[in-house]
Order: structure tokens, then sequence, then C-alpha cells
């Protein structure tokens, strides 16, 4: 190759590799798959919660005492195990939401309990509130259940592909006989190829 | 024939003008020294201001890291922590480009009548691992221990990932040998890499860390994961045998012993690591089914014992111990360096013919003037790939041991520097302090108690 055809080549590739697109967004819907990465995604969120608290309802033993009472429930933060900052307030959210709109549970909060000892002491200490109208105190419910769960990830990697696969547990524990009255687990993998061609 | 001319001027004024700001013609410990002396001199930099060319430029990964060190020195965790996030984002997107990319042909292509500083940064395997580690200690102290352990998982799996991608990578350099019948064996190569093995010794690789496998056998305890603390310490010892504290845990976790104790856990990086080097080795260059010598840069170690500065530290008078060394960057970052060698030699030879096949051309074409010039590119395009990350420290150590609950006044010196900590110590709690030493000046930070 002649020497002023390389510099041509060199000087034509550096302007090309100076190219970009335009972003283009549009709404869409939250539950639709949308395959970017092997990373935990919004469709993934979606998918364990829903999956989960049907299980969960579904489950016969479950289901007769349900049909009978409302039992008192609490949920705990989701742990997360994986090899990402995956914001698991927000799964254990999506969970109890979703419990919430069933109808079938109470439910009580324990993540709040700082502002309402605030709210509490102030009604009490303060002497601004009513006492006829403050809150009476140690009459809250406890809870019969407490659901927990965690997510775990085992990824494997090599030049073209990554293969990721993800699994959610969780579980229902019974707080007056200490036993597991319910567990699923429910498993997610996605594999990732990279391209052969691209800028 | 002024045509040419021509082009050369354009070519040249081209690398010129685009690498100012990068390393091409100018060596990496040159551009990044000047902050590392007023670091050391006691100095804080403007993390704003610092680095501001060379985070938007080619080597952005090793700039962030650059930057996010410094934060990280100067307490400034969140600054820090938006670096590392930065940098370990720039290295995904590296990974994940396609195998084949446009972007890669031009670097790869200027790379190969320039030198390998046009080669975009990508971080060495150990300095993956410590990004991740560091990044794991700015989640701790902004108080999210589950952040953390996701960092500390990732850095383990950069390590794993680091020895296949090293494999692949001497299988791609013989590869590219043969396809170019490059022989990478040149006695002078042999021996200034040679006299880096007794620094070296018997460390297998470059990427395992016993420092990182310790972190996060520490951050598995902190969440009540004994078993898998235990899994950890035990990788670290069979990494760093010598270390006491990693003797003691492994035989505590094995008996059983979940540690309720009320303890403190010091984490010590010590000194900055060695810069690399750069020495021109005349190497035979097959032209012509003939040789020619041609003087080729290459970048080395100087083979420096140094010795580690231990820290003491001290509870008011009494005395709690002295911290005990469980990583040497100097000889990690000296293992990387040897790992590469037969890319690195084949590279340089396929490069020193292309240089001298421009060179030939521009003799012929334009006599004295076109050898003149190619000379002189050749001088000075001729610089060695010595860039690494240099904030690192020289090496790093740890300390271990039981305190009181209640308040403490923890004083820590180190070779004629002093600095002290007031702590509030919970009963059955984790006090992790952070102790960093740059130049003479001595940092030290709580990252987390619990």
């Amino acid at each position: 190759m002649k020497f002023s055809n390389l510099v041509l080549i060199v000087c034509g590739l550096a302007v090309l590799s100076g190219c970009s697109s335009n972003m283009k967004v549009r709404y869409t819907d939250p539950t639709q798959g949308q395959v970017v990465s092997t990373e935990f995604s919004s469709t993934d969120l979606q998918l364990i919660a829903g999956a989960m608290v049907d299980s969960m309802m579904t489950f016969q033993p479950l289901a007769q005492i349900t049909n009978l009472r409302q039992p008192v429930i609490m949920v705990d933060k989701v742990k997360n195990k994986t090899m990402q900052h995956i914001d698991t307030e927000s799964v254990t959210d999506s969970i109890r939401a979703k419990l919430v709109k069933s109808g079938k549970f109470r439910f009580v909060d324990r993540t709040t309990e700082d502002a309402v000892m605030n709210e509490l002491n102030f009604q009490k200490t303060s002497g601004m509130v009513d006492p006829a109208k403050a809150v009476e105190t140690g009459k809250q419910y406890g809870a019969e259940y407490i659901v927990t769960g965690n997510i775990s990830e085992i990824t494997q990697t090599n030049t073209k592909v990554t293969d990721t696969y993800y699994k959610f547990t969780l579980v229902l524990k019974n707080l007056n006989t200490g036993l597991i009255d319910w567990t699923d687990e429910k498993e997610i993998r996605k594999i990732g190829t990279r391209g052969m061609f691209g800028n | 024939m002024l045509r040419i001319t021509y082009y050369v001027i354009l070519l040249v004024s081209l690398f010129l003008t685009g690498c100012s700001a990068t390393t091409a013609f100018r060596s990496y410990p040159d551009v990044v020294n000047p902050t590392i002396i007023e670091i050391r001199a006691g100095k804080n930099v403007d993390i704003n201001s610092v680095f501001v060319g060379g985070v938007n430029s080619n080597d952005k990964i090793l700039y962030l890291m650059e930057r996010g060190r410094l934060a990280q020195f100067q307490g400034n965790f969140e600054a820090s922590k938006r670096d590392f996030d930065d940098a370990i984002a720039a290295i995904k997107t590296n990974d994940q480009k396609a195998i084949f990319s446009l972007s890669g042909a031009v670097a790869q292509g200027s790379s190969a009548i320039v030198n390998d500083n046009t080669i975009p940064y990508v971080g060495d395997g150990y300095e993956r691992v410590m990004l991740h580690h560091y990044q794991a200690l700015n989640y701790l102290a902004s108080g999210d221990l589950e952040g953390a352990a996701v960092e500390a998982r990732i850095s383990n799996a950069e390590q794993d990932e680091s020895l296949d991608r090293h494999q692949k990578e001497i299988g791609r350099a013989e590869q590219l040998a043969s396809e170019n019948r490059v022989s990478s064996n040149s006695s002078e190569v042999e021996e200034i890499y040679g006299r880096m093995d007794k620094i070296i010794g018997g460390v297998k690789n470059s990427f395992q860390n016993a420092y990182s496998f310790y972190l996060s056998g520490v951050l598995y305890e902190m969440q009540g994961q004994f078993e898998d603390a235990k899994i950890d310490y035990k990788k670290a010892l069979e990494i760093y045998p010598d270390n006491v504290y990693l003797k003691k845990d492994v035989s505590r976790l094995s008996a059983m012993f979940s540690s309720n104790d009320t303890e403190i856990i010091v984490f010590f990086d010590q000194g900055l690591v060695e810069a690399k080097q750069e020495q021109q080795i005349p190497i035979p260059v097959p032209v012509r089914r003939d040789f020619t010598l041609m003087a080729v840069a290459f970048p080395f170690y100087e083979p420096l014992q140094i010795e580690p500065e231990i820290l003491n530290i001290s509870d008011g008078d009494k005395t709690l111990g002295t911290t005990s060394v469980i990583c040497d960057f100097n000889v990690l970052a000296m293992k990387a360096l040897k790992e590469k060698i037969p890319s690195l030699v084949t590279h340089q030879v396929i490069r020193a013919i292309a240089k001298y096949t421009m060179a030939h051309q521009a003799e012929q074409r334009m006599g004295f003037l076109g050898s003149l010039g190619a000379a002189i590119y050749n001088l000075a395009s001729e610089r060695a790939d010595t860039r690494s990350w240099l904030t690192l420290p020289a090496n790093a150590q740890i300390f271990r041991g039981t305190i009181a609950p209640g308040e403490h006044t923890l004083n820590f010196s180190v070779d004629g520097a002093q600095a002290s900590l007031k702590v509030d110590i919970v009963e059955k709690s984790k006090n992790i302090v952070y102790v960093i030493k740059m130049g003479n000046r001595l940092e030290v930070k709580i990252l987390n108690s619990k």
C-alpha cells in the first residue's frame, strides 16, 4: 500500500470515529420486556414481585387462613447478595404493594418507626396536643407473619458471552410457631452476546 | 514529492494536537507527578479542577481512578464515589464494545505507527480489583454496608475474570507473533525484565490480592455470614501466608467462633506505588529477509527492594499493636508488566517494522529531507507505555484487635508522621479505621461502626 493511502485511511477513520447519534425517547408499558443488558432491570423487578405474590396467594393452606381472617404481616427488606447495586427497598415496596392490594392481609411497617416515635413523643410531651385526642400507646398490633427474601446472582463471562442467573427467594415465617409456612423462588437467566462489529 | 511531505506534516500535526492532553508524546508519570508532589507536601488539591483534560480523554478510566483516589485521601468520599462510578461505567462500556470496533481499530491503527499510548487505557487486572475495593470503602463511609458488600463481591469476581482474560491475552500475543513471523525472544529485553524477578519472587499472578479478600471477609462477618467470611480469609491467607492477623482470623472462624468481640480493624495504605520507567533497547527487526537493529522504547520497573513502614497504634498511652503487611502493590504492578511482555514485545516489533518501512519510503521519495523527517518522527513518537494507576499505595497493611466500649483517643504513628482519632465505641461493634500515608501526611478516618 502506498504511504499516502495509509495516511488517508487513518485520517478518514479518525473523522468517522467522532460520529454520534441522537437519543430517541418514547413511553412504554412497564411490564413489557425491555432487554437492554444482562443487568437487573425494571422488567425483572415486575416479574419477580408479580410471580411471588401470586404464588403466595394461591398456596392452599395459606388461602384457607386468609379466607377466614386477615393475618397481620410484616415485610422485611429484601437482602441483596448480587454483584449489582439493586434498590431492594423498591423490590420490597413492590411486593408489599401487591400484597396490600390483594386485601387478604393487614400490615405493620417497622421502617417508619423513628418518625412514629417522634410523633408519639410530640403528642405526649409537647403540651400542644389535646390528651383526649392523642393516640393511646401500647395498643399497636404485633405481626403474626414475617416475609423475608434475598436476591442472589451467578455471572459467567467470556470474551463474547455474559451469562447471568438471578435467583429470588421469598420466605413467609410464622412468628407464633417459628415454622416456615410458605416459600418459593423465581429464577431469571439472561444471556448477553457482544456484537462482532460496531463503532 | 511535495504532496507526500504535506501528508507527513498533516499526519504528525494531527496526532500532536489530538494527543496533547494524553500521553502519546509525553510520559504519563510526568503528567501526574506534579499533583502527587503537591499531595506529598501536605497540600490539598482541588478535586474539581485536577485532571480535567485527562478525565475527558481516551485515558479517562485512568484519570478517574487517580482523581477518585485523591478525593478519598482528602476525605471527600462522595466525590471519590462519583469518579469511581464513572470509571467503572467506562470500563463496562469498553468491555461490552463490539469485538471489532471502529474506534478500537483507529486506536490500534495509530498505535502501529505512533506508540501504545494511543490505545485507550483499560486498566490492569490488579487495578480493576482495587477500583472496586476502594469503592467498597466509599460505600462503607456512607453507611451502606450492603452496597460495600456488593463492591467487594465484584472485586472478588474481577480476580477470577482477570485470570481468564490474562490467559486469552497470552494466546492472542502468540498468534499475532506467529502471523507476523516475529519472535518475542530478545536477550536485551530478557535482561531488563529478568532483574524484576527477584522482587516478584513467588507471586503467582498480579490480580489476586489478599487485601481485597480480607476486606470482603470482614464485610461478610459484619453481615453475620461467617461461613462466607471464613472462605475469604482462607483465600487471603493462601495468597499472603505471612500475615499474623489472617492466621488468627482463619483459626478463630474454623473453631466456629462468630466474633462477638468489640473490635477495631485498621486498614493501612502506606506510601505510593512506583511508576514505570522507559528504556530504549535495540532489537533486531526483520526486514526483507534480513535483520536490522532499531531502538525501541520499553516500559520497566526499577527493581528496588522497599521496606514497608509499619504503623503503631495506641489507645491513649496503652499500646494496641502494630500493623502487618497483607499486599505489596509494587510487586503486583511488576508482575502485571511481566505478564504482558510477550504481547508487548510483539507489538513493539510490528511497530518497528512499520516505522522502518515509513522511513525507508520517505528516504526513497524525498532523499535526505525525508529520512531526516522520519528520524525526527521516530524519535518523537518512540515512547514506552508508562501508564499505570499511580495513587495506589506501595503496600497495604492490616491490624485487628479488641477494644473496650466507650470513648477512646486512638493514636497512630509511623516513621515520623502522627495522627489521632476520637472514637465512641459501641459494644459488640466492628469499627473500621482507614489510615492512608502519602508523603509525610497521615490521614485517619473511621469508616463504619456496627
